[in-house]
C-alpha cells in the first residue's frame, strides 16, 4: 500500500514539472471554485441573508470532503454534493440527479487578487469577484486548504446581500465522510423537452427534470450563482404551504418571496400555471430573470371556470 | 551518504492519503498540525492539489466502444442506484454519465425495473435483490398508510367539492432540496440546505 502510494506520489511530483503546476492560488474563478470544491475542512459556519430589511441567519456544523458537504449531526444531518442530497437518517428521502451536461460559464466574472489576511489565526487571501467592473463577491480563502472561509455577496447598490463565515475551522473531517452511505436514491433523469427559455438574463438553462405536482424543474446557472424554476400546469395557493411569505414587487408585478439564510424562493401564479423560483442569485439578477419569465396574472373567468370543471 | 528527506517523503504520502480520505485518525491529527502553520508543508500540499487539478483537466482518452466493449459502467450502475459507491467513485460515475447517453439510458432502465419490482404486492426486495418475508410491522404500516390514503382521498373530495383544488402537494423545502441537490453538482459556492435557521442572538 505504502509502496504504491510512494509510486503515485513520485509520479505526481514528476507531473508537477511536466504541467508546470504552481503552488500558489489558482488563476481564475473556475479554478478557485474547483479548489474550494476539493477542500477538506470542518467547523461551524454562520450564514445569513439581508434583503430589504429582512434578515435570516443560520449557524451550522459543517464538514466538507470529496466534494460532499455534511451539515448538522446525528439524525438531523443533511448531506449534499455531486448532484445528491439526503436529509435525516438512513430511511429518509434521498435524491440524486443524473446530469445532462456541465456548464462552462465564467465569462461574466473576473477575479482580482486581494491582500493577504488571516482568518481564525490562519493565513488567508482576499479575492474579489468582479462583474462588469463592480464588486459582486468578496471571498477570503484559507491558504492551506483553499476553503472559502468568508464570502460576501453584494447587491447592485454595493450592500451585502448574503454573507457566510466560518467561526470555527479545522482540517479534520470524520472519515465516515468518504464511506458509502448505502441508501437508495430517487434518481432524477433529465427530460428532453423543457418548456422554459434557453437563457434568462445571463443565466443559461443547463437541464430540466420532472418536478412535483406533474410539473417541471429547469436548472439555470451563470457559473457562480444558480436557481431552479419549478412550473406546474395549474395555479396553486402558495400561501397554503408557507406562513413566512412576504410581498415582493418587481417591475410593477406582485410576487411572494420567502427568504432563508442561504436561498430565496419567489412564488407566483401566471395566467394558467404556478411558478416558483428557488436559488442563491442576488436581487438585481433576480429582477432581470423575472422580466423574462411569465408574469403574475389571472385568466378570464370563463377559462377559470372551464379549468375548474374539466381540469 | 545523506539520507533522503524522510519528512518530505512522509508528508507527500500523508497528503496524498488525506486527499483520498484514507488516513487513520492519528494521521489526520498529524496532517492537521502540518496544515495549521508549517509554511513548507502548506506549499507542498497546495502543489499536490494543483497537480491533481491538472490531472483532472487532461483530455480523456476516448476509446471506441467496439475496441473496449466494457468501457461502460456495467454493474457500477446498479451500485450507483443503490448508493453503494464511495464518494470519490460516485463522482467518477456521475462524470461518466454526463458524457455517455448509453449509460444514462441503462440507468433509466434499471431505475424503471427497480420501481416496477418494488411495486409488486407482498414482496419486499432489498437493495441487493434478495426477497425477504414481509414483517408484521410493515402490515401495520401499510394499514396506517391505507388509512392515511383514505383520509387523503376524502380530503381531496371535500376539497374538490369546496373548489379548493389549488393546494400544492409538496412543500417549499421539497423544492429547495431539489434545487440544492442539482446545484451541488456545479462548482459554485458550497451549497447548504435551504431550511436551516436560528434566532439572532
Amino acid at each position: 500500500m505504502i509502496v504504491r502510494r510512494m509510486i503515485v506520489v513520485g509520479g505526481l511530483a514528476a507531473l508537477v514539472v511536466a504541467v508546470g503546476a504552481s503552488p500558489g492560488l489558482a488563476d481564475d474563478l473556475a479554478d478557485y471554485l474547483e479548489d474550494a470544491g476539493d477542500a477538506i475542512y470542518s467547523g461551524q459556519r454562520l450564514v445569513g441573508t439581508t434583503w430589504d430589511g429582512i434578515e435570516r441567519v443560520g449557524m451550522v456544523d459543517i464538514q466538507h470532503h470529496g466534494g460532499m458537504t455534511s451539515v448538522g449531526a446525528g439524525s438531523d444531518i443533511a448531506m449534499m454534493g455531486a448532484g445528491r442530497m439526503h436529509l435525516g437518517g438512513p430511511d429518509d428521502a434521498a435524491i440524486s440527479f443524473v446530469l445532462e451536461s456541465t456548464p462552462d460559464l465564467h465569462a461574466r466574472y473576473t477575479v482580482e487578487n486581494g491582500e493577504a489576511t488571516r482568518h481564525l489565526g490562519r493565513p488567508a487571501t482576499v479575492l474579489d469577484v468582479m462583474e462588469a467592473g463592480r464588486l459582486r463577491v468578496r471571498m477570503v480563502v484559507d491558504d492551506s486548504t483553499s476553503a472559502p472561509v468568508v464570502t460576501q455577496v453584494f447587491d447592485a447598490a454595493g450592500d451585502v446581500f448574503r454573507y457566510s463565515s466560518m467561526v470555527d475551522f479545522s482540517v479534520w473531517v470524520d472519515p465516515a465522510m468518504v464511506q458509502t452511505d448505502g441508501r437508495e436514491y430517487r434518481m432524477m433523469l433529465p427530460i428532453e423537452q423543457v418548456e422554459l427559455p434557453a437563457s434568462l438574463g445571463e443565466y443559461q438553462l443547463i437541464d430540466g427534470y420532472s418536478g412535483p405536482d406533474d410539473g417541471q424543474q429547469a436548472f439555470y446557472t451563470d457559473g457562480l450563482f444558480s436557481f431552479s424554476v419549478f412550473t406546474t400546469d395549474r395555479r396553486l395557493n402558495w400561501r397554503a404551504i408557507t406562513d413566512d411569505e412576504l410581498p415582493y414587487v418587481s417591475a410593477g408585478h406582485s410576487y411572494l418571496r420567502v427568504v432563508a439564510p442561504t436561498s430565496v424562493w419567489v412564488l407566483w401564479n401566471a395566467p394558467s400555471s404556478a411558478m416558483a423560483l428557488v436559488g442563491d442569485l442576488p436581487p438585481d439578477h433576480l429582477d432581470q430573470v423575472l422580466t423574462e419569465l411569465p408574469r403574475p396574472g389571472t385568466d378570464n373567468w370563463l377559462k377559470r371556470m372551464w379549468r375548474r370543471v374539466f381540469g | 551518504m545523506a539520507p533522503l528527506i524522510p519528512d518530505s517523503e512522509r508528508r507527500g504520502e500523508l497528503f496524498s492519503a488525506y486527499l483520498d480520505g484514507q488516513l487513520a485518525p492519528g494521521e489526520v491529527t498529524e496532517v492537521s498540525d502540518l496544515l495549521d502553520g508549517d509554511a513548507d508543508a502548506i506549499a507542498e500540499f497546495r502543489s499536490l492539489m494543483g497537480v491533481r487539478r491538472s490531472v483532472r483537466l487532461l483530455p480523456e482518452f476516448e476509446v471506441p466502444p467496439h475496441l473496449l466493449p466494457d468501457g461502460h459502467l456495467g454493474d457500477r450502475l446498479s451500485a450507483y442506484l443503490d448508493g453503494e459507491l464511495v464518494t470519490l467513485e460516485h463522482r467518477r460515475v456521475t462524470r461518466h454519465l454526463v458524457d455517455c447517453s448509453d449509460c444514462r439510458g441503462g440507468l433509466q432502465e434499471l431505475d424503471r425495473a427497480r420501481i416496477a419490482v418494488r411495486s409488486l404486492p407482498g414482496v419486499d426486495v432489498t437493495t441487493t435483490g434478495e426477497m425477504s418475508a414481509v414483517p408484521a410491522v410493515r402490515h401495520r404500516k401499510r394499514f396506517i398508510a391505507g388509512g392515511i390514503g383514505a383520509a387523503a382521498a376524502t380530503a381531496l373530495l371535500v376539497g374538490l367539492a369546496l373548489g379548493n383544488s389549488d393546494q400544492p402537494a409538496f412543500s417549499l423545502d421539497d423544492l429547495g432540496s431539489r434545487h440544492v441537490a442539482r446545484a451541488s453538482a456545479e462548482p459554485g459556492f458550497a451549497v447548504l440546505p435551504p431550511s436551516m435557521e436560528v434566532a439572532l442572538p
